[in-house]
């Protein structure tokens, strides 16, 4: 019997491994061909060569580095606005008592379950043409922003709902006011809920393609992710550029990742209730 | 604000309100009405607004300058267009693959890692298989490109593997997006093998949840291997499996994303999908100076919103009827 588990176990152990590194190849060969000078390309299209040839990342540097920019400050402010947002209205849902409370609050989880794909092709025609934020980074915040702030409201609201009553019973002895019982009370005691949802958010806006595509015409506005499809098409001379950029653009992520395991991988199932 | 009630929530007592108590009430909760205020404004304009837009504009004829109401002339098209219509073949293909695969591969692995006896062997290949989901979807999707190119990995992989006439056309080395033959297979084959770090942490969870005394007393009662799996732990996750095809489908009807920096619905129309074909026709591209077709796009954007409303109540009802069954 404890024979018999024994192989199982290797067996298991066996087909894991063989699947990851099948699931790994082409970021294996990414990362091997971002070393290589075109001769050394020529030479083998996937495999390792020497000497390895940094020069590719100090070129990749140069020309995305802008584009790394512009996707951090877009990232950082689409975060603020949507945290801000997002609890102070949880906030207000989860520990008031207004008439409509359940009708407004109905509109907002609503939005979790329409399908994006109707509002696709009018929500160009508004930014572009109603609201001319063409080439204008304010025309990825306000969609970000409305439409990042509706699962945050509801998970925020959900834990706000189940914080202790007297704690705030207390504070307002204390004479907290309502900004203090939520700034003082509520956020203070939500911060690994809040990183989980911020975590969330930075994902989504550092992976997102298409939108800022449509509104980000000018080059020198991109993020990272236009940057690299554009730099694609122009065809570097030298094969390994193409691949260092794509290294760097998957750095920022892979740090983020290994500083908040845990809070990374709840961050991004909780994307996982949108539809 | 000192008239707000701060209390605990969903106690309204409005069954006996009248309508003067109704406006002081709502008077004095003036406050709060300001702090969602710009929620429900960003809501309202940028989610709600675009969807009733795209419900006019799909009776239009609308170029972006100026919209016409040309009635149901939009939705005659899209049983008629023949990029669309090539897209509804396609995509009958590639709807049942990827959730097959997309549910398979990673339930597979999340069941290898949750057999698995050591805890130490869980975490780290819990860890490892989480890795991929830190590389952006589009420098995954830009990898693809290169390693589907004529002198690309797949190429230089199946020549190693012995099968180098499989690389070769008569015009040369295969690229694999580019051939009307094999363009969509090669689409379809992006991802292998289709181990999605979340939907497999999604089953994982499931099935760390499952109780060991149900386990156990299956156990007791002789179940093993296969019979265990198929009589208690799928039926234990299946609110996970529901949930994964559900989003799955919902994901795969309105994706455009990958077809878009992949193929572009091409060469010819081998790779269009719907949500693609909408995109291109709002959109143009190149060297066809075509005028946008707004009022096309967005009836194709309704169009594809009720059939994935159509599919995830269908999807409901059946997988709710086999739920019944195998609830315990």
């Amino acid at each position: 019997m404890r024979r018999a588990q024994f192989w199982q176990n290797l067996l298991f152990v066996t087909i894991l491994t063989v699947i990851f590194l099948i699931s790994m190849i082409p970021v294996a060969v990414m990362f091997i061909r971002s070393w290589k000078t075109l001769p050394q390309v020529g030479r083998s299209q996937i495999f390792p060569t020497l000497p390895l040839h940094y020069g590719n990342y100090i070129m990749a540097w140069q020309l995305v580095s802008k584009y790394l920019l512009n996707t951090v400050l877009i990232v950082l402010i689409t975060l603020l606005g949507v945290l801000l947002l997002s609890s102070v209205t949880a906030y207000v849902f989860a520990r008031y008592d207004f008439p409509g409370k359940n009708f407004l609050f109905s509109l907002i989880l609503a939005l979790m379950m329409i399908p994006g794909v109707i509002a696709f092709v009018p929500l160009i025609v508004l930014v572009l043409k109603h609201f001319k934020l063409s080439n204008n980074w304010f025309g990825l915040f306000f969609p970000y922003w409305a439409g990042g702030q509706v699962l945050a409201i509801y998970i925020l609201r959900v834990f706000f709902e189940s914080l202790p009553e007297e704690m705030y019973e207390a504070a307002r002895i204390d004479g907290a006011s309502h900004f203090g019982l939520y700034w003082r009370i509520t956020i203070p005691l939500s911060g690994s809920i809040i990183s989980v949802i911020a975590i969330n958010n930075i994902i989504g806006t550092w992976n997102d393609y298409v939108w800022p595509m449509i509104v980000l015409a000018q080059e020198k506005k991109r993020t990272i992710a236009v940057g690299l499809t554009f730099l694609r098409d122009t065809r570097h001379p030298e094969p390994g550029v193409e691949m260092a950029a794509y290294v760097i653009a998957s750095v920022p992520m892979f740090i983020l990742f290994l500083a908040t395991m845990r809070t990374f991988v709840r961050g991004m199932q909780a994307g996982a209730i949108k539809m | 604000m000192a008239t707000i009630r701060a209390t605990r929530p969903l106690v309204i007592g409005s069954t006996r309100t009248a309508w003067g108590d109704l406006l002081k009430r709502i008077w004095a909760a003036r406050a709060l009405y300001l702090l969602i205020l710009p929620t429900f404004l960003l809501i309202f304009v940028f989610s709600y607004g675009p969807i009733f837009m795209g419900i006019y504009y799909s009776f239009c004829r609308y170029d972006g300058m100026h919209a016409f109401w040309i009635g149901l002339e939009n939705y005659r098209r899209i049983f008629q267009d023949p990029a669309l219509v090539q897209s509804y073949k396609n995509i009958a293909i590639i709807l049942p693959f990827s959730l097959t695969v997309g549910t398979v591969m990673p339930l597979f692995v999340a069941y290898l890692i949750y057999r698995l006896k050591s805890p130490n062997l869980r975490y780290w290949f819990r860890v490892l298989y989480t890795i991929p989901m830190v590389v952006p979807g589009i420098v995954n999707l830009l990898i693809w490109i290169f390693m589907y190119t004529p002198s690309g990995g797949i190429n230089t992989i199946l020549t190693l593997l012995g099968l180098e006439k499989w690389t070769l056309t008569p015009s040369g080395p295969r690229s694999w997006l580019g051939d009307q033959k094999t363009a969509l297979g090669a689409v379809l084959f992006v991802g292998f093998p289709w181990v999605s770090p979340m939907t497999m942490l999604i089953f994982l969870a499931g099935l760390e949840g499952i109780s060991t005394e149900m386990v156990e007393a299956a156990r007791v009662d002789g179940a093993t291997g296969w019979r265990m799996f198929w009589n208690i732990e799928l039926p234990m996750i299946f609110g996970q499996l529901r949930f994964v095809i559900v989003t799955g489908t919902i994901g795969v009807m309105q994706g455009f994303q990958s077809i878009l920096v992949l193929t572009r619905g091409g060469p010819g129309y081998a790779t269009m999908v719907p949500a693609m074909r909408m995109y291109d026709v709002v959109m143009p591209y190149g060297s066809s100076q075509a005028a946008p077709q707004m009022g096309f796009g967005s009836a194709i954007g309704v169009f594809i919103f009720l059939v994935i409303m159509l599919i995830t109540i269908l999807n409901f009802r059946v997988l709710r009827g086999s739920r019944v069954e195998t609830e315990v």
